[in-house]
């Protein structure tokens, strides 16, 4: 079977055969990126800030009460990666159930926000934290300790949410 | 019998039955919240409002039809109430026409008017009849803009129950409740229009053996229950079928499991034995032997304590001892507590293998318990089928009557117990030290597990397959609800969702497996021990061997006691009339 035609067009000629004009247009290519602008960043030192539209580790809202969330379930059930256990227990506030227990597994999350989406109290809300280093299977299940971020740092989350959710 | 045509198809029912009993006989739905079968109708929610119509009649008596021959219907102008209208040869129902489905949408609003927002909350979201129908026959939105009536939430109604006015719609089924079946009758309706509340008269409380079963009947959250309140969504949970171990009653039931442990019972209707009810001593007991202080693995007699040892190795040190003793000089004793299957293994291990007639068990009768609805004095589930399937001391043999004067001149030197009721019967306790040898099928750690030389872990009710056989000597099927490291590979898919799901390195399924065993295979393997082999490979195999061998169990398979719901002793070819089972609101798993 002939697949190569090879024929006298497809053939390189000398200049082609030789390279040389194609290093220096290479060359003038990459000496063309000295004089642009950069966009590489420095990264521990130099920290991104990401949109209101970013999905980050996901958290709960603290307000001064304490927490929004009334461990409802529906995000551990809506999760399609199980990363979230909810132990609800009662309270003598005026919204009677609350967390004892909220834990996220961040090995298992897989950062699809629809435990922000289903949330009936927008308790949970995907964060701007990317900075996720875990150096055990333990340490990467997170409980109401590390989860609860006061609701000033969450602004812009929530903002977006109240706009497009 | 009158027929009716209910959506163009035509039913029969007997004469009497109301528009909604002939419908769900046949095994149709009409919508409602405050109708229940063994209630009587008090037609205040209106939500089963359906047009009904009579074939139009000419002078001389005869059916008006019209030119295609079918008969005209004259409708009554407004719409009536399925649960309170008596059914009449040749009347006409629809319940999906437009005016009708007008009218549930309207009763839907109403109802939804003051009804909270509640449901991340609230208990019963998920298996909840207002959010069903909120779903089914709803518009999903409201036009009220106005404040909602706000009433008082955290209302102790008793020991057991809690009161939320506000997710209240008002249906009075639990006043129904406490009027006709728990003939308690404390609660009433006080106020009207919006303002309508249920209260406790003064000085009252909701604290009848019975009262929980509010929580049940209930169509909304309303009613909570003290012993469960939020220890876990429904749907987080799975329901399998038990029969209640708290008297002879035999209930049957549904274990709520989350997390390899039973979080609540809720009673599974059987119209021919607990119908829709069970009492509150079955819920509320009847599940914390299961999931607390369990003896885990088998342990054996070191010095002065009991150590943890391989199922192997107790069996061979179980031989050994056992083969000290003469055959007379062993007693074994068996429960009323453990399902036929184990009982029936022992009989014949003791038969078989020991040769051995000294075969009884204890009773446990509590006059004080007993009453006239559900709760029987007998306290032991499956008595009967115990006797039935050989629990039964030979001639000449030693009975439990006996047996302590017996342990007391050394005429019995060892003693093999399943169960561990015998703590109850005091004298034969105090002789406990005379014996050279007890060895104990154990659930939990008691007096009695201390003084054992050896220890077999047995399951419990909650995790095997088998029969028990209730007063009205009525056989009924249990089904394993926890998982064992012995059942583990049987419960698949009857686990709940995060145990199905849950990989080795979740926090959930860090729970220690228990390495029991049910009590017929304890004992098959022991009498492999004895070089005795019996080939049962599940329970289903024993209780096969149990109908072959049992003229009274003859013809019954643990498929035909699931399908009609339990079988009599003896009448296994004539088993009760299927019904259909009306269940009021039920929690659909994924």
């Amino acid at each position: 079977m002939n697949i190569t035609k090879n024929t006298e067009n497809e053939r390189m000629n000398f200049w082609e055969k030789i390279y040389l004009p194609e290093i220096a247009r290479g060359m003038g290519l990459t000496l063309r990126q000295v004089f642009k602008p950069k966009f590489t960043r420095q990264y521990p030192e130099e920290v991104w800030e990401p949109e209101g539209s970013y999905r980050g580790r996901r958290v709960l809202v603290q307000e001064e009460e304490g927490e929004r969330c009334v461990a409802c379930g529906l995000c551990s059930r809506v999760c399609p990666a199980l990363a979230i256990e909810v132990q609800a227990s009662e309270t003598e506030k005026e919204k009677e159930r609350y967390p004892l227990k909220f834990e996220i597994n961040m090995l298992r999350c897989i950062f699809c926000g629809f435990c922000e989406e289903v949330c009936p109290e927008e308790a949970i809300v995907m964060s701007k934290d990317y900075h996720l280093v875990f150096q055990s299977q333990e340490e990467a299940i997170l409980g109401k300790d590390k989860l609860l971020v006061p609701i000033a740092k969450l602004q812009d989350r929530l903002e977006f949410l109240r706009q497009y959710k | 019998m009158p027929s009716i045509v209910i959506d163009g198809q035509k039913i029969e029912a007997a004469a009497g039955k109301t528009v909604i009993e002939a419908a769900y006989d046949n095994g149709m739905q009409i919508t409602h919240f405050c109708w229940h079968p063994e209630l009587s109708v008090s037609g205040n929610c209106r939500m089963c409002l359906v047009e009904i119509g009579m074939p139009k009649r000419m002078p001389d008596g005869s059916i008006q039809n019209d030119n295609e021959g079918n008969p005209v219907i004259s409708y009554f102008p407004k719409l009536q109430i399925a649960c309170a209208t008596a059914i009449a040869d040749g009347m006409h129902v629809n319940t999906k026409k437009d005016n009708v489905v007008k009218a549930q949408e309207a009763v839907m609003e109403f109802l939804l008017i003051n009804h909270p927002l509640d449901c991340p909350i609230c208990d019963e979201a998920g298996q909840c009849k207002l959010q069903e129908y909120g779903y089914k026959y709803s518009k999903g939105e409201s036009r009220f803009d106005e404040e909602k009536e706000h009433a008082p939430k955290h209302q102790s109604w008793g020991p057991t129950v809690m009161f939320d006015a506000e997710r209240c719609i008002k249906c009075s089924r639990c006043i129904r409740f406490g009027q006709e079946v728990a003939k308690q009758d404390v609660l009433t309706f006080v106020n009207r229009g919006d303002h309508v509340k249920i209260e406790l008269f003064e000085g009252t409380q909701l604290d009848n053996p019975y009262s929980m079963n509010v929580i049940d009947i209930c169509p909304v959250g309303a009613l909570t229950s003290k012993d469960f309140r939020f220890k876990s969504r429904v749907w987080d949970m799975s329901f399998n079928d038990s029969i209640c171990p708290g008297c002879a009653r035999g209930c049957n039931i549904k274990l709520g499991v989350r997390n390899n442990e039973i979080l609540r019972i809720e009673p599974r209707t059987n119209p021919h034995v607990n119908k829709y009810w069970m009492c509150d001593y079955g819920r509320l007991t009847q599940y914390k032997f299961v999931n607390e202080d369990r003896v885990t693995e088998p342990m054996i007699r070191w010095k002065d304590g009991l150590i943890p040892c391989s199922w192997d190795e107790a069996f061979a040190k179980a031989e050994e001892s056992l083969k000290k003793f003469k055959p007379e000089e062993i007693m074994f004793i068996g429960s009323g507590r453990t399902a036929n299957e184990g009982n029936y293994i022992l009989g014949k291990f003791a038969r078989e293998v020991i040769h051995s007639e000294n075969i009884d068990l204890f009773r446990d009768i509590d006059e004080s318990f007993g009453d006239d609805f559900l709760k029987v004095s007998d306290k032991k589930p499956n008595h009967y089928g115990a006797v039935e399937v050989g629990i039964i001391p030979g001639k000449s043999a030693v009975t439990v009557q006996n047996l302590h004067e017996k342990m007391r001149y050394k005429n019995i030197k060892a003693l093999y117990i399943i169960t561990d009721q015998i703590v109850q019967f005091r004298p034969i306790l105090d002789e406990l030290d005379d014996l050279e040898l007890l060895i104990v099928h154990a659930y939990n750690h008691t007096p009695l597990t201390k003084k054992a030389d050896i220890l077999f872990a047995a399951s419990t009710y909650a995790e095997i397959e088998g029969t028990y056989v209730n007063i009205d000597k009525r056989v009924q099927h249990l089904a394993p609800a926890l998982v064992t490291a012995e059942n583990m590979r049987f419960m698949g898919m009857k686990m709940s969702r995060l145990d199905k799901f849950g990989a080795s390195n979740d926090r959930w399924t860090q729970h220690k497996l228990r390495k029991t065993l049910p009590h017929w295979k304890i004992l098959v393997r022991l009498a492999e021990q004895f070089n005795v082999k019996w080939n049962f490979k599940s329970s289903k195999d024993v209780f096969k061997e149990i109908t072959e061998k049992i003229p009274a169990f003859a013809g019954m398979s643990y498929k035909k006691l699931i399908e009609y719901q339990g079988l009599t002793l003896g009448k296994a070819d004539q088993p009760d009339a299927k019904v259909i089972n009306y269940e009021s609101h039920v929690m659909k798993p994924n």
